[in-house]
């Protein structure tokens, strides 16, 4: 008997909330449209996967530098990509690549195998994958006290390495069983450009080329206060994620009332990310900058800058020295020939507008030099091999340079020759 | 007559019923809490509420960074540093006030001091560094130089350079670091051997080489900040434990919860729950990263082969950088001491108290390195030393002391300092004799 009049009263209810939901909606879009804002559900929609995908697009851009690569300039996936390194501060595709092929073959070499490592910078690096290695060894086999040997390059010259980085490969290698019989180290001319770059942007000399290793370091931290804010960003993406999500699954968009006030949330979601975001890169590049990127404190007086490399440069021939030394190892340390080496050759107009470099290099080359030749006279006195080849180019008027630093294969082969007279030289003395 | 107010006599009858039940719930408590300390002094443990204490404060000291850190329950142990880290060009990672000692180090050089210190730096893993802290309470190694007739008086200055969790060939890199920014130590103390073969057991079950730095430490550097979604989500879930112990421990300190047996016994069991949350979080966190097998750059060289191929690959590390410190130390004119450390699970090398067995569980990776490891590394020593190297084999310098020296896996208390600083004295006094 009671329970038309309790239905009749229950229908009457879900109308009267039905009619206020439609009155509602009616109303938002009256109100939108007299705000000169009428509501458009397929804007909102796409509004919505719009911020969905830039966020994932940053997202994923920021994953790309967390594995570390030195992505910018534009050589992502090519074998000069570079990645961190724990003791040399980063070491390239093509470097990991070589050294898991060189070491496949360790503890296989015969007897008759002379293995040659090369190191130091980009010279170095040309120098061995270029027409120097190649003429060097045709000079080293062509010798007498080389007669049925052959010569193997172990070739880890990394452009941009300066000292100590240099030494603490080499001290990597041995760890990893490697017996090379000599040890070719080519330095000067990066620890001088570099080092004063470094110097210019806030960094200290001895710490390696802040152009690279900046772009490496950042977010290097295990503090506290860079994991909350980063895991702030992390949880508010993922509400930002789960509330696009809800409402394009389920078509909030299509009503004006709940997807308007869904999408007033999801952009202060948005708003909130973005704010996160910067505050967790301006703490992360704050606190990197402070311990990882620079290393000691600064120092501004360009002459103690100078010290500082030419310091780093002789320790780092002197560890090298030492180490090899210990191990029965020929160590030979050259001086490259730089072009703003005042003096050290009759530059063509070619090498001039080749060699255009930024003003801290020009400057560290052009003052540091002549310190190095000096110090590799005292490197010598303490029975360092030291071949000062920083006036090879003296008498050439051709092209040779390609850069500030490199040279081309004329240049490599003299290189060559001069090397490979001072290795002949001391190879008897140790065999 | 006056008729009694019913109201009023439910009223009281409700009171008494109450004052009933709080003098049972209080009487119970009390039961509870007398019940506690019993079982516990029946067990050998009777309840410490200055100790509890301790460890409910010292418990979010070690989670204070990502890394889980040893938890020390030693009152006279020397701290291991919890301080954060950061990537470091050429040591893998430096921890943040070593950036600030590295400053001083230049500054004092600058200072130029007279007399000029006899400077001796330490190197090495966390044993070697809680060394220096030990010595800077008890200078039992710079008294015991200077006790020395023989031995010409010097102002000694003693560095520590050691960090906890470096291994080879992290210290030949400080020193070479260190000699590029213009500071030559006259002394140079190598204090190793446990991080090697037991961190580089760990690196292996990670999928990194034992030449990397540890695979817990390095491998979290580089990962860190933006890596993978599901990274993240791990970290966030140990920073959530971390979070949890420093609210106990707050609500510890503020609400004096060590002065019940029951409460107290419940709280720090909870806090100790949280850290082996973190402790077993982390691992899958670690695990996680070992799986990114293409990242070169977090594993290092490929490593094949079974335990005994890694321990070779340990020991040579070891033998090959002590070989280079020493080179570049004769180099530069500086007296070089390597010193095998003792270790709690070298078979042989102490008899393990009850405590000391209790305390001293560790993981199976670094069992195994140092059970295969330590052997090798004695008998390789033997042939440092006959290429010149000044090697101390101080792996059984506990051998008759029963007496409880170790508080954990590794770690020692002052006393085995003190002996370590003895020994290592001897061994200087005759190397400066000879006048190296």
């Amino acid at each position: 008997m009671n329970a038309r009049p309790r239905l009749r009263a229950a229908v009457r209810w879900i109308a009267v909330v039905i009619a206020g939901l439609v009155l509602l909606e009616l109303g938002a879009r009256g109100f939108l449209w007299i705000r000169g804002h009428p509501y458009d559900a397929s804007e909102v929609r796409s509004e919505v996967a719009r911020v969905l995908r830039a966020e994932r697009e940053r997202a994923g851009a920021r994953e790309a530098r967390a594995d570390r690569a030195d992505t910018d300039e534009d050589m992502e996936g090519s074998p000069t990509q570079r990645y961190l390194h724990p003791y040399t501060a980063w070491e390239t595709a093509r470097g990991f690549g070589d050294l898991d092929e060189y070491s496949r073959s360790l503890g296989s070499e015969d007897g008759d195998t002379v293995e040659v490592l090369i190191l130091g910078g980009s010279v170095a690096e040309d120098f061995g994958r270029a027409d120097g290695a190649a003429r060097l060894g045709e000079i080293l086999r062509a010798d007498p006290s080389f007669q049925g040997k052959k010569v193997r390059f172990l070739r880890f010259g990394r452009e941009g390495y300066k000292a100590p980085q240099p030494v603490n490969l080499l001290v990597y290698l041995l760890d990893l069983g490697f017996e090379p019989e000599v040890v070719i180290h080519i330095s000067g001319s990066e620890d001088l450009a570099l080092g004063s770059d470094n110097a210019a942007a806030g960094a200290h000399p001895v710490f390696p080329a802040n152009v690279h290793w900046s772009k490496l370091a950042v977010w290097g931290t295990s503090d506290r206060n860079a994991l909350d804010a980063t895991l702030a960003v992390r949880r508010t993406r993922r509400n930002l994620e789960r509330w696009g999500g809800l409402m394009l699954d389920w078509g909030l968009a299509r009503s004006a009332l709940l997807g308007y006030s869904a999408r007033r949330h999801f952009l202060d979601l948005r708003d909130e990310l973005a704010s996160q975001a910067k505050a967790c890169e301006d703490y992360l590049a704050n606190v990197s900058s402070r311990r990882s990127l620079r290393g000691p404190s600064s120092i501004g007086d360009p002459s103690q800058v100078l010290g500082e490399s030419v310091r780093a440069w002789e320790e780092g021939s002197r560890c090298l020295h030492g180490i090899c030394g210990g191990r029965g190892i020929l160590y030979v340390h050259v001086l490259p020939p730089a072009l703003h080496d005042q003096g050290s050759k009759k530059l063509t107009a070619q090498e001039i507008e080749r060699g255009r470099a930024p003003a801290s290099w020009v400057r560290g080359i052009g003052l540091g030099y002549p310190l190095l030749r000096r110090k590799g006279q005292e490197l010598a006195a303490r029975g360092i091999d030291f071949v000062d080849a920083s006036l090879l180019f003296e008498d050439v008027t051709d092209d040779v340079y390609v850069d500030a630093l490199d040279f081309g294969p004329a240049g490599q082969r003299m290189l060559a020759e001069k090397i490979g007279q001072a290795v002949l030289q001391r190879w008897p003395m140790k065999h | 007559m006056s008729v009694p107010d019913p109201t009023a006599s439910r009223v009281r009858r409700r009171l008494g019923i109450l004052a009933m039940q709080v003098t049972f719930a209080l009487a119970g408590l009390a039961l509870l809490e007398v019940g506690t300390r019993g079982y516990l002094w029946m067990r050998g443990k009777p309840y410490d509420a200055v100790e509890v204490r301790r460890q409910a404060q010292h418990l979010p000291r070690v989670n204070r960074e990502f890394l889980p850190k040893e938890v020390q329950d030693q009152a006279d142990a020397a701290p291991v540093s919890v301080d954060a880290i950061s990537l470091h060009p050429y040591l893998g990672w430096e921890i943040d006030t070593g950036s600030d000692q590295i400053d001083g180090t230049i500054r004092s050089l600058e200072a130029q001091a007279d007399p000029v210190p006899f400077r001796i730096v330490v190197v090495g893993g966390s044993v070697a560094s809680a060394f220096c802290v030990a010595h800077a309470r008890d200078n039992t190694l710079v008294e015991c130089l200077s006790s020395d007739p023989e031995v010409p008086p010097r102002v000694y200055s003693l560095l520590n350079f050691a960090r906890g969790g470096f291994k080879q060939p992290q210290q030949v890199n400080f020193l070479v670091y260190l000699l590029s920014l213009g500071f030559k130590p006259d002394i140079v103390i190598n204090i190793d051997g446990f991080n090697e073969v037991a961190l580089g057991m760990y690196n292996q079950t990670q999928g990194s080489h034992p030449v990397f730095p540890s695979a817990a430490h390095w491998s979290n550097l580089v990962a860190q900040g933006a890596s993978d979604d599901a990274a993240l989500d791990l970290m966030g879930e140990i920073r959530d434990s971390q979070r949890a112990i420093e609210s106990w421990s707050e609500r510890f300190t503020d609400w004096n919860l060590e002065r019940s047996a029951l409460i107290g016994s419940l709280a720090l069991k909870r806090m100790l729950k949280l850290r082996g949350e973190i402790v077993s979080r982390f691992e899958g966190y670690a695990r996680h990263l070992a799986e990114r097998e293409e990242m070169l750059h977090m594993h290092g060289p490929r490593i094949e082969g079974d335990d005994q191929s890694t321990i070779e690959a340990c020991v040579r590390v070891w033998k090959e950088s002590s070989r280079s410190l020493h080179d570049i130390c004769r180099e530069h004119g500086i007296l070089y001491l390597h010193v095998l450390q003792p270790t709690l699970h070298d078979k042989g090398s102490k008899p393990v108290t009850t405590r000391e067995s209790e305390h001293g569980s560790m993981i199976d990776s670094w069992m195994r390195g140092v059970e295969l490891g330590y052997p090798r590394l004695r008998r390789e020593g033997q042939d440092l030393r006959r290429l010149g190297v000044e090697f101390v084999d101080a792996s059984m310098l506990f051998a008759n002391h029963p007496e409880e020296l170790y508080y954990d896996a590794c770690h020692f208390v002052d006393a085995g300092h003190v002996l370590l600083a003895k020994q290592i004295c001897r061994e200087l006094q005759r190397c400066l004799k000879k006048g190296r």
